[in-house]
């Protein structure tokens, strides 16, 4: 059918099925802009448009319900301009500006619906205030930015409106020796997602490319006994079908980590035993999308269903059924005689790179002990000992973009489109998996839709990369929303006992942590994440003798990874919340007991030799900690000391605080390269291997080479993470891009700089010594001056030097840890057991903010993601393993309306010797305060200590004795019993 | 799969449509349930409401006249109509929903969560069902009990609640989160006590109803203190296990909805009875 609208000020004719949503059909037409994020159930508003002035989500309109309406995407907005008016091409209206200039835009997918919900708020309110900002947004979700940021930018352009002379409110900047460091400057990338431009995989795909579905596991332990895919293969426009019986052998591990990994290979493409519920039993490549599916129903399987293991206590406990029961084999430091003979071949095998103390046969996935002085003699030595556990479940990153990859044929060589963290990681082990050299393949990641941790391994990447390689055909997958759920990656649940030993002054003289991770059925990242907990907590405190245990096992839940924080938020939480309680215990100040006892400038952590990722550590000193700063304004901030009443009779408020700390990349793990090459005008490009995630990564090193090179940051463009182009970079994760990513642009900057110089005694005719490099773009000697256009075409001529190009890389044997002190305020209802947070306070401690508004956005992201982690976000299985929320109805993500009251990130600056320009991450350590900040401030209200996270009213109220205490929640068994209503 | 799009023009059209078409046919209101992809089994033809000029809104003697196609966020931007039906729409706490969510389509599909039909009932609510010879007027509550067969045209209200005041409570995890429990309760004062209270819930079982035996309770009595009626409410209430949440904390959450509600509602009175 044929439904004529008006779309974007011109009559347009949609083609659509009677079926179809608008969104299909917009898409259809060329609108990229309304973006899928949740598989058309109508609960996550990127699709929004504005339809009739009205914003709505459009996967729930049928394009025939809009016939003859008006219908206005975000690429509208820019024809704003009175009428008559000269317009610069592609320039922004006044509101997309504004959301530029704010830092409310990260990874760009949702940007158009929110800037439509913002125009259609100032078209009916000129003059908005922050409710009716909230309201105006409550229908987009958003996982990146923690929204703070979008209030002053609708208000910026409300005001700009009115008066274009009105300037945005003051942010702070920093280093007034630097000219564009520290300042606030547009993110780079932010324009085109403003404009709702083609960014992401799926504004790549070509016609007639065809659509990969897969067959998800019902089960979540099971033998495939039998598969007969005969009848789905014999469908019209099916073009290949995948199973374990056709595709490679090889185990590989899907972790995004350095070569040679500390996670083990145990897995296949496609493997006979399957581990959880949407495992892979079979992929169907088909001409359309509606083919793959029907032909996915097509196939039989008979499965042989085994007993599933869900927890902890399921894995560790004696007899336990066997998740992975292969045969061993390692690279290098196996055992002298590995005994296989009881594997079961169905379960494929496992390849270790390096022993990591695993036990597979007792679902042991690995393990690593570790400490320094004597625990013991700290404990005989101690006045009070306290002994707590501490755990959380699964929790899931939710990028508003699913994973997804487009693969073609260019030539022989295959090209992977990707939304990565880790392309160079990609095309490695997908090459391990085709069993081809890595000048085969090219890995360009595009603009992610959000990231998370969750885009660090290789999810979708290896089938359809298999799938285009084999058939030649262009291939698309992307995983629909309960894909995302249960088949990517989710945080580990976690076990954590803590103990700790203290004087009656306060001082802690022993510390023990145990942390016992549950890796699902892959052991993707399984030592590193529960040793991450030990390691970016411990160092928080200067104690003596501390000794930590860290653990994973396999389990048949949905597969678990990477998640933003590592490990560090779980850690976090139990470290920090237990020396709560022992300042309760001590009858002390928790503000005391920390003061007494954190991180200081000039302390040596030598915990740090005991935790290296499967390697020996290195001891690291503390150049800079901005804790004292941080923990002195915090309390200043949060008025500390007054007990705060309420005038609702069942609320009580109490406040809390917890430190955080994270690093900044994984020094002597690490690597990244930049190169810088000089155009034929003087301008230049900037090839980084950096990953940007929508964090702002391609700004700070376009801002580091414009600082050098004292250049205008809109005179270099930026390529990043193309594994043809740009040079290599281990990848996003880790907080390693300022630094690491960032390092390397600097030293490439500095090169580039060198080369200049070098060049311009040829043209002034003076030495190098004499010479400066003087903004904008010009050197400068003692007796003239040349442009850097002159120099370009004096290197490029036919007499000339040739190119100036220079290419530098980054490492480092010293660490930069980003610290800081996390408050809150909350009001616990002893009645409905709702806790609100009615302020929080993040100061935090990255060197030099080197994008200062994008910092910010980062710390408000990472904060408000943890709040709903600490509050309402649970995957929740069944008896037998099915997640029964994986969707944004059940599983609730924070929105606009569920910010703090009182909502503040505030960047604190210390003078750091390593990163660029003192820089130092910002990122994943704000997701680890909000968890143990509040259960603080929970038991300052309630007198409660909540130490199973989330804390949801239900558990509360257990906690106060208000509900029998019995498992916490809803158990298992009872789900099971019931459908979700 | 949907094969078909209609758009009658008129209510006997679409009936006739629809009698036509039989079960693989359903009304169309905005869409929000039916095209979603949580909606199982979505019929072959649908028909739409929206030309049958029933979004509008009337303020006609002694009655509040609602269009089934009236949007929910224009309940919200509406003069004139009971405060708490406003604020039972913005609860539904999701400004592109109230876009294009109708109040006949959430009467329509009686979904046993969110705020609004819970809050209809304790209005006292009746709707208009037309069959395309003539129209009838039907309680709320027995169009959730037994569905529709004809087309819900109108929903009527009283003008104002007189000396009558409401309350609403609910329990959700986030702000744009559905009311997964919601209590609403409307009572008159009569001196010290309460006169003819309606207590409503949602959330608890298949469908929002009226909790019989805590009208019962409360009727002619003295205001109870909270824990009072919550027992009340408790013994009434039978909710099942499910991932929102286990049956004793619903059960318990109920009660303390209901006494919220009803302290609300009775504030809401004494205020009008002080006028």
């Amino acid at each position: 059918m044929t439904v004529r609208v008006r779309l974007d000020g011109r009559l347009k004719d949609l083609d659509a099925a009677p079926g179809d949503n608008l969104r299909e059909a917009l898409v259809g037409a060329g609108i990229l802009s309304a973006r899928n994020g949740c598989s058309g159930e109508g609960s996550c508003g990127a699709c929004a448009v504005l339809v009739e002035g009205r914003q709505v989500n459009t996967c729930l309109l049928l394009a025939g319900q809009v016939e003859g309406q008006e219908i206005r995407t975000v690429q509208s907005l820019a024809t704003e301009a009175p009428a008559g008016a000269l317009r610069a091409p592609r320039q922004l209206s006044v509101l997309q500006a504004a959301f530029v200039e704010s830092g409310i835009v990260q990874c760009g997918y949702c940007t158009p619906s929110m800037l439509t919900a913002a125009q259609e708020l100032l078209e009916r309110n000129p003059d908005p205030d922050r409710e009716q900002i909230e309201d105006a947004l409550s229908g987009t979700y958003c996982r990146c930015t923690g929204y703070e940021q979008v209030f002053g930018a609708i208000q910026t352009a409300a005001r700009r409106l009115a008066d274009p002379s009105y300037a945005p409110p003051v942010i702070p900047e920093f280093r007034d020796d630097l000219r564009v460091v520290g300042k606030r400057a547009a993110k780079v990338d932010a324009p085109n997602f403003a404009r709702g431009g083609r960014a992401f995989v799926e504004d790549r795909v070509s016609e007639r490319t065809c659509h990969l579905k897969m067959l998800g596991s019902p089960h979540a332990h099971a033998y495939i006994k039998r598969i007969d895919t005969a009848a789905a293969e014999r469908l019209l426009g099916v073009v290949a079908v995948l199973t374990h019986l056709n595709t490679p052998k090889i185990v590989y591990g899907s972790a995004g980590q350095g070569f040679p990994e500390p996670s083990p290979y145990d897995r296949r493409m496609f493997g006979q035993k399957l581990r959880h519920v949407g495992d892979r039993v079979a992929a169907v490549v088909a001409e359309t999308a509606e083919i793959a599916s029907q032909a996915l129903a097509l196939i039989d399987v008979e499965y042989e269903v085994l007993a599933p293991v869900l927890t902890l206590d399921d894995a560790r406990a004696p007899g336990a059924p066997i998740v992975h029961n292969g045969a061993l084999a390692f690279v290098t430091g196996g055992p002298a005689e590995l005994d296989n003979s009881a594997a079961d071949p169905r379960d494929g095998e496992i390849l270790y790179q390096f022993p990591i103390h695993a036990d597979p046969r007792r679902n042991l996935a690995a393990s690593v002990s570790g400490g320094i002085g004597d625990v013991a003699r700290g404990f005989a030595e101690a006045d009070v000992i306290l002994e707590r556990e501490y755990s959380g479940g699964s929790v899931q990153s939710a990028p508003l973009e699913p994973h997804i990859v487009y693969t073609k044929m260019e030539g022989d060589r295959l090209v992977i489109h990707a939304s990565t963290q880790v392309p160079w990681h990609v095309r490695r082990i997908v090459a391990r998996i085709l069993d081809v050299p890595e000048t085969r393949i090219r890995v360009t990641k595009e603009r992610t839709g959000g990231a998370f941790g969750a885009k660090q391994d290789v999810v979708l990447e290896d089938v359809a990369a298999y799938a285009t390689w084999i058939t030649g055909r262009d291939v698309l997958f992307r995983y629909t929303r309960e894909e995302e759920f249960i088949a990517s990656r989710t945080r580990h649940p976690m076990t954590i006992r803590v103990k700790l030993g203290a004087r009656r002054d306060g001082a802690l003289v022993a510390i023990e942590m145990d942390a016992v991770a549950n890796t699902g059925p892959y052991g993707a990242h399984c030592l590193t994440v529960p040793m991450n907990a030990c390691s970016k907590s411990l160092p928080l405190f200067l104690c003596d003798n501390v000794h930590f245990t860290a653990s994973a096992y396999y389990s048949n839940i949905a597969p678990n990874g990477a998640y933003q924080g590592y490990g560090a938020p779980q850690g976090a939480f139990a470290l920090q919340l237990a020396v709560c309680e022992m300042a309760a215990e001590l009858g002390m100040d928790p503000m005391d007991l920390l003061e007494k006892n954190r991180v200081r400038e000039g302390a040596m952590l030598e915990i740090l030799k005991c935790l290296g990722e499967g390697r020996e550590g290195i001891p690291q000193l503390v150049y800079s900690c901005g804790l004292d700063q941080a923990l002195d304004q915090g309390r200043r901030l949060l008025d500390w000391n007054h007990r705060q009443e309420c005038d609702e009779a069942d609320v009580r408020i109490g406040k809390g605080v917890a430190l955080v700390q994270q690093g900044s990349g994984l020094p002597g793990l690490d690597s990244a390269n930049a190169t810088l090459t000089m155009n034929g005008d003087g301008t230049f490009m900037l090839l980084s291997g950096g990953a940007d995630l929508g964090t702002g990564l391609d700004t700070l090193t376009t801002k580091l080479a414009a600082e050098v090179l004292c250049a205008r940051i809109e005179d270099i463009a930026i390529t990043s993470g193309d594994t043809d182009v740009t040079p290599f970079d281990t990848g996003a994760y880790a907080s390693s891009g300022t630094f690491f990513s960032g390092g390397a642009a600097l030293n490439a900057a500095r090169e580039m700089k060198r080369k200049i110089l070098d060049a311009a005694t040829e043209v002034l005719g003076e030495p190098a010594e004499n010479l400066e490099l003087v903004f904008p773009s010009t050197v400068r000697g003692k007796t003239g001056s040349a442009t850097y256009d002159a120099i370009a075409r004096n290197t490029q001529s036919g007499t000339g030097r040739g190119q100036l190009v220079a290419t530098a890389h980054f490492i480092a044997d010293k660490g930069s840890f980003p610290y800081g002190a996390h408050f809150c305020q909350v009001a616990v209802n002893t009645r409905t057991g709702a806790v609100q947070v009615q302020k929080y306070y993040a100061l935090q401690d990255c060197g030099t903010p080197i994008n200062p508004e994008l910092a910010l956005g980062q710390v408000y992201g990472g904060v408000l993601k943890t709040i709903g982690h600490a509050l309402y976000e649970e995957m929740v299985y069944d008896d037998a393993g099915r997640c029964l929320n994986p969707n944004f109805t059940d599983y609730k993500i924070p929105g606009i309306g569920d910010l703090p009251d009182d909502f503040r990130a505030i960047l604190i600056e210390t003078d750091d010797p390593f990163g660029p320009f003192g820089g130092k991450s910002i990122s994943e350590i704000a997701t680890n305060g909000a968890a143990p900040a509040i259960a603080a401030a929970i038991h300052d209200a309630v007198g409660v200590w909540m130490r199973d996270w989330p804390f949801t009213p239900e558990k509360i109220l257990r906690a106060l004795g208000k509900l029998e205490s019995t498992s916490g929640s809803a158990t298992r068994s009872e789900l099971a019993a019931q459908a979700i209503q | 799969m949907t094969r078909e799009f209609h758009r009658p023009a008129t209510i006997a059209a679409a009936l006739t449509l629809k009698r036509s078409l039989g079960g693989d046919a359903a009304f169309l209101a905005g869409g929000t349930l039916v095209n979603s992809r949580r909606f199982a089994g979505r019929p072959g033809h649908l028909i739409s409401l929206a030309a049958l000029d029933l979004d509008r809104i009337e303020v006609r003697p002694g009655q509040i006249a609602l269009g089934a196609t009236v949007t929910l966020q224009a309940l919200v931007d509406a003069p004139g109509l009971p405060a708490t039906l406003r604020q039972a729409a913005l609860l539904v706490g999701n400004r592109n929903i109230r876009n294009q969510a109708t109040l006949g389509g959430q009467i329509g599909a009686a979904e046993p969560h969110g705020a609004l039909l819970p809050t209809l009932l304790a209005l006292e609510a009746s709707v208009v069902e037309d069959d395309g010879l003539a129209a009838r007027d039907r309680s709320l509550e027995a169009v959730l009990e037994s569905g529709l067969e004809g087309i819900l045209s109108w929903i009527h209200l009283p003008v104002s609640l007189g000396s009558r005041g409401a309350g609403l409570a609910r329990y959700a995890r986030t702000a744009a989160d559905l009311s997964l429990l919601h209590a609403a309760v409307s009572l008159g004062r009569s001196g010290d006590r309460v006169d003819r209270p309606i207590v409503a819930f949602g959330g608890i079982g298949p469908r929002a109803t009226r909790l019989a035996a805590v009208e019962e309770a409360l009727a002619d009595a003295r205001m109870p203190d909270p824990a009072a009626i919550a027992a009340v409410v408790e013994n009434a209430v039978d909710p099942a296990f499910d991932v929102r949440g286990s049956a004793q904390f619903k059960r318990y959450m109920a009660g303390v909805l209901v006494a919220d509600a009803l302290a609300r509602a009775w504030k809401a009175a004494s205020e009008e009875a002080g006028r």
